[in-house]
């Protein structure tokens, strides 16, 4: 299990990794914008995206645009303070398969991470 | 089909993917169109051509490069490239590189990616070395049988009996037995979609070798310099680009140094 974790924000990619490894996925890379995440989606096969919305360079939603647009059909969970429902239909729309909204529980992360692999599995 | 849905249709191509449709490609586009024309239920191709602009998503206009790319392929196809293949690949091995890009710019159905594969397998011989072979193309449809990657057994002829034993293995299909390639070929490759014609590439380098061919002859000298600019930003010193035999990098600029017709080097 690889998983990509993107966001501009050191701190915050820290707490996601940490609520990873709580559910046993510890092969990690990370992102720190939405261009450097589409690089590691050409580079790495990865199994999970997490991604962020407001992000220099390239915003999360067009990152996840453009990796969907390369036949990549690993789920993606957007990860983001955008909490509006347009937001999140706009996120469904784009290819994003879940979504959590920040601030978040660690356990709240990694039900929906168990739940969206589930789904993807199923 | 009419002129001037033609060459709105030929303007609408080339600036999406680069790809030149010349004078005379009328019919071939009309054909190609048709099929989708009808399961759509559309009598004119003007009124397609509404569909495909009208289409915010861009699928239709995935849908419309996928009928119109053509996908000529074989496995060691123009075979004097993977002989040189080999070479680079040994002697960078004796340098002691431990990590390999290779970038296959335009995979098809997977004929070529999978000839490089095992061109990169059989000169590692068990080393344990980070090698991973990028394969993409614009056409979508292309790609999802790349990645199945199984071949009527007259399609993988070319390859030398006793990689064909190692690399490939039986399987019954409905349509009767295939050849299917094998995860340890499988493993090393990534196939994604990717539209030549729109640069910066999504890719961070650096790479160690591109092949790109027979892609080229679609482009006209703008789109072919736009790849060429980006080739040589993703390629590290002394990277190697191959192209089509019949393809030529004369009267084009760039860095590119010949090493032989159709093999270029990035100088060091």
């Amino acid at each position: 299990m690889k998983a990509l974790v993107v966001d501009d924000s050191g701190v915050m990619r820290r707490i996601v990794i940490g609520a990873l490894a709580k559910a046993d996925i510890t092969d990690v890379v990370q992102a720190g914008d939405g261009q450097e995440a589409v690089a590691a989606v050409v580079e790495h096969d990865f199994d999970l995206v997490l991604m962020d919305w407001n992000m220099p360079n390239l915003k999360g939603i067009d990152a996840v645009r453009e990796i969907r647009a390369m036949g990549c059909k690993m789920p993606i969970i957007m990860v983001t303070t955008e909490a509006e429902k347009s937001r999140v239909l706009e996120a469904i729309k784009a290819g994003a398969n879940n979504y959590v909204i920040k601030p978040f529980e660690p356990q709240m992360l990694i039900d929906k991470v168990t739940d969206t692999l589930a789904r993807a599995s199923a | 089909m009419d002129r001037v849905v033609f060459e709105r249709f030929r303007d609408l191509i080339y600036d999406r993917s680069g790809i030149l449709l010349r004078d005379g490609k009328e019919v071939l586009v009309a054909a190609r169109v048709g099929k989708r024309m009808r399961s759509l239920g559309l009598e004119h191709h003007s009124d397609y051509y509404q569909h495909v602009v009208n289409d915010q998503s861009g699928t239709e206009l995935t849908i419309l490069l996928d009928a119109i790319s053509t996908n000529t392929t074989s496995f060691y196809r123009e075979r004097d490239h993977f002989e040189q293949m080999t070479g680079y690949l040994t002697a960078w091995l004796a340098e002691g590189r431990t990590r390999l890009r290779l970038w296959c710019a335009a995979s098809s159905t997977g004929e070529e990616p999978y000839t490089i594969a095992i061109t990169v397998k059989e000169a590692l011989a068990g080393r344990a070395v980070d090698a991973r072979i990028l394969a993409t193309d614009i056409n979508t449809q292309v790609l999802e049988q790349a990645q199945v990657g199984e071949y009527e057994p007259e399609k993988v002829h070319p390859v030398p009996p006793e990689l064909r034993q190692k690399y490939f293995a039986k399987v019954q299909r409905p349509k009767g037995t295939m050849l299917a390639v094998g995860d340890e070929l499988k493993q090393l490759l990534a196939f994604r979609r990717m539209n030549l014609a729109e640069t910066p590439y999504p890719l961070k380098g650096p790479l160690d070798l591109i092949i790109c061919r027979n892609v080229m002859i679609y482009f006209d000298n703008t789109v072919r310099q736009r790849f060429l600019d980006e080739a040589f930003r993703l390629l590290r010193p002394s990277g190697i680009l191959m192209v089509g035999h019949a393809e030529s990098l004369t009267g084009l600029t760039g860095g590119f140094k010949p090493v032989r017709p159709s093999v270029y080097i990035k100088p060091a």
